[in-house]
């Protein structure tokens, strides 16, 4: 479980952690579980069940170790840093060079680690247990040793020593397993295999990966939750998880608090939501990352409002990031308060509100929006937050209006608020859909009010008519929803209409 | 002819200098206030629909708002008022490239380079051309990886599938074997 959980972590700086990664280790995992067992099942009825056990240990050890510096070059081969590849054209190579790199990496060592159990059920029949005591014993030891993998590999080895390190870890524990079954006179031998995965742990990870040409890495690290990295390419900085490519979990570009990006039209909903100047302003962000949108809050209306925001993130680690990197203080953002390591719909029952707006930029996996942050319960309970004339205003990424994902999004908004409407954000793979609780989206009045140069540009803009989208409501049946959710399949079929666009 | 005609036409209508300025505060409004620059275009629609000015100026900023099929009906209509109008070509070959057609839009460039009044604007011209030989060049790449990728998986699958199929085969030929030993003779 260690291997198999450390492997998705392994891959995903480079594949992402999509569900098609997912998959392909778990399918692999089982695959080779299967043949080893099978195989070792053969063996162990024809040799010496106890040096048996001692060379697929040996061997499972010395593949472990071997995992993480055969996985970086496979991954850089088939995703070269270089070449500069987009998300939406990703796909693919994800899909198949995971399962690639699956097969090369991680197959062989789960291969010896299946043979393990039957040598073991051998070796404790030989011994004088009987067979089916024998093959109970080292089914539950195998299981008990499974759950410690998972708890410790999750919450312990990935957080504390990082994802290489896990895999050296684990090569470690397998090779001193050797040692202990090794005979006396072949103990030093069986000490000095132990060896490179000490020295290979001690030595740290190193970089999961290059950045690309331009940019330059400030920080790397493993969350609980991924792979993140925070990039400087010239005046802006970034926050980025997991594979990364083209697109950025956060955004802090030097000396204004405009990004260029889609969190600018953030901004737009308290003007939406119609709030008198010095009214409240209380701001519920869900998926806060580095801290974008509360900085944009701070400055362009810590002045004109009342402030106040509730920032919610699931991911600790890249708060601290976000501390250290974005400025993320109470110094510069006096109106935040942050709950740290809270889920958005756990969030939603928590914080009483009411709030004028509601801010959801909340993704997992980099490219997929969480579906139980976008179902009619979802929504429902974010319109039970809301204060009269309150706004939500959500990121959706998709290609245009017409994108899978972002037609069932908004139409499941709409069955929920009277009025939703989408924006498309220039040049970019973004849909900023909003909806009001109670009255029009008065995209006229909101221009009229807006003070900032800035805002008013935005505001300028999304008043186009021809920029915006009204989202009729979806039908009982279309609506995503908590029991029946489609969205990782439509975000899914997203990506490879994208794929097959260019 | 057909052009030709519509701009006599034009001219002979009243509003036709109204318009003219209307469209010329269009291209000064619109990075500032797109939603002005929309009401004042409208305005000038309605005073000269067919006018020249008009027409580049809907398709300027319809396609700064990247409202590309309404970018590309003006874009048609000025090229009829206009045929040799080069910036036309040029924000028409913009559409195409936004659209992802980028033969489209390495005609229209080229079709805008043979027309370039000045070198400024010839050098403008040639950095969107390189702009599209470089989106060809990503888009060969990006094929090609997706190529290697999907041929390595199916490389991962084969020898998943052979390598299980191999261990099934020999263990049944062993149990054969074992079988053919064991029977009695």
């Amino acid at each position: 479980m260690s291997v198999e959980l450390a492997a998705v972590r392994l891959l995903a700086p480079h594949f992402g952690s999509s569900v098609f990664v997912w998959t392909n280790v778990i399918g692999v995992v089982l695959a080779a579980l299967a043949a080893g067992i099978f195989l070792g099942g053969r063996l162990a009825d024809r040799r010496d069940p106890r040096s048996l056990l001692r060379a697929t240990l040996a061997a499972a050890g010395v593949l472990c170790l071997l995992a993480p510096f055969l996985a970086k070059p496979l991954a850089d081969f088939l995703v070269p840093p270089e070449a500069g590849l987009r998300l939406g054209d990703a796909l693919p190579v994800f899909a198949a060079g995971s399962l690639a790199v699956s097969v090369v990496v991680f197959a062989p060592p789960l291969f010896f680690l299946g043979a393990l159990s039957p040598a073991a059920v051998r070796a404790l029949a030989a011994r004088g247990a009987g067979v089916g005591a024998a093959a109970g014993s080292v089914l539950a030891v195998s299981t008990l040793g499974s759950l410690l993998g998972t708890f410790g590999t999750t919450h312990l080895l990935v957080p504390l020593a990082g994802v290489r390190n896990t895999f050296f870890v684990s090569s470690a524990l397998l090779l001193l397993a050797v040692l202990a079954l090794t005979p006396r006179a072949k103990g030093p031998l069986a000490a000095l295999l132990a060896l490179p995965a000490i020295a290979a742990a001690a030595s740290g990870g190193g970089a999961p990966r290059e950045v690309p040409a331009g940019e330059e890495r400030l920080w790397a690290g493993e969350t609980p939750y991924q792979f993140a990295e925070v990039v400087r390419r010239g005046e802006i900085r970034m926050l980025r998880v997991n594979e990364g490519l083209d697109s950025f979990q956060s955004l802090l570009v030097d000396g204004t608090p405009w990004t260029g990006a889609y969190y600018d039209f953030f901004a737009l909903a308290p003007l939406l939501a119609g709030i008198e100047e010095r009214g409240a302003l209380r701001a519920l962000v869900l998926g806060l990352g580095g801290g974008t949108v509360s900085r944009l809050f701070h400055d362009v209306h810590g002045a004109r409002y009342a402030l106040s925001i509730d920032g919610v993130e699931l991911d600790p680690g890249l708060l601290r990031a976000a501390r250290s990197f974005f400025d993320l203080t109470p110094a510069r953002h006096p109106h935040l308060r942050v709950h740290a390591g809270v889920d958005g719909r756990v969030a939603l029952r928590a914080l009483p509100g009411p709030f004028e707006v509601v801010v959801l930029d909340a993704y997992a996996h980099q490219v997929h929006i969480p579906p139980h942050l976008a179902s009619v319960e979802a929504f429902e309970a974010v319109r039970d937050r809301l204060a009269p004339g309150g706004v939500l205003a959500v990121n959706v990424g998709g290609f245009g209006f017409e994108d899978p994902v972002v037609s069932a999004i908004g139409g499941t908004i709409a069955a929920v608020f009277r009025t939703v409407e989408g924006v498309k954000v220039r040049d970019s793979r973004n849909v900023l859909i909003f909806a009001r609780r109670e009255g029009p989206l008065d995209w006229e009045r909101a221009r009229e009010s807006a003070s900032d140069p800035g805002l008013r540009a935005l505001a300028g803009y999304a008043a186009c008519p021809p920029v915006r989208h009204s989202f009729p409501p979806a039908g009982e049946g279309e609506r995503l929803s908590d029991s029946d959710s489609r969205l990782d399949l439509l975000q899914i079929r997203s990506l490879w209409r994208a794929g097959l666009r260019s | 002819m057909k052009g030709l005609l519509l701009a006599l036409l034009g001219a002979l209508s009243p509003g036709q200098d109204e318009a003219a300025r209307l469209a010329q505060e269009v291209f000064a409004l619109d990075s500032t206030d797109e939603a002005a620059a929309l009401a004042v275009l409208e305005r000038a629609l309605a005073l000269a629909p067919n006018r020249k000015e008009v027409l580049r100026a809907a398709l300027f900023l319809h396609l700064r708002l990247r409202d590309l099929e309404s970018a590309e009906a003006f874009g048609a209509r000025a090229l009829e008022a206009d045929p040799s109008d080069p910036e036309v070509q040029v924000w028409l070959g913009n559409v195409a490239f936004w659209k992802g057609d980028l033969e489209g839009a390495a005609r229209r460039y080229e079709e805008a380079l043979a027309r370039a009044r000045d070198e400024a604007f010839a050098r403008d011209v040639e950095a969107k051309r390189a702009q599209v030989g470089e989106e060809r060049a990503y888009r060969s790449r990006a094929r090609s990886l997706a190529r290697r990728s999907l041929a390595c998986g199916a490389g991962a699958v084969v020898v998943l599938l052979a390598g299980c199929g191999a261990i099934l085969l020999s263990s049944r030929d062993g149990a054969s074997r074992r079988a053919l030993n064991d029977s009695p003779e």
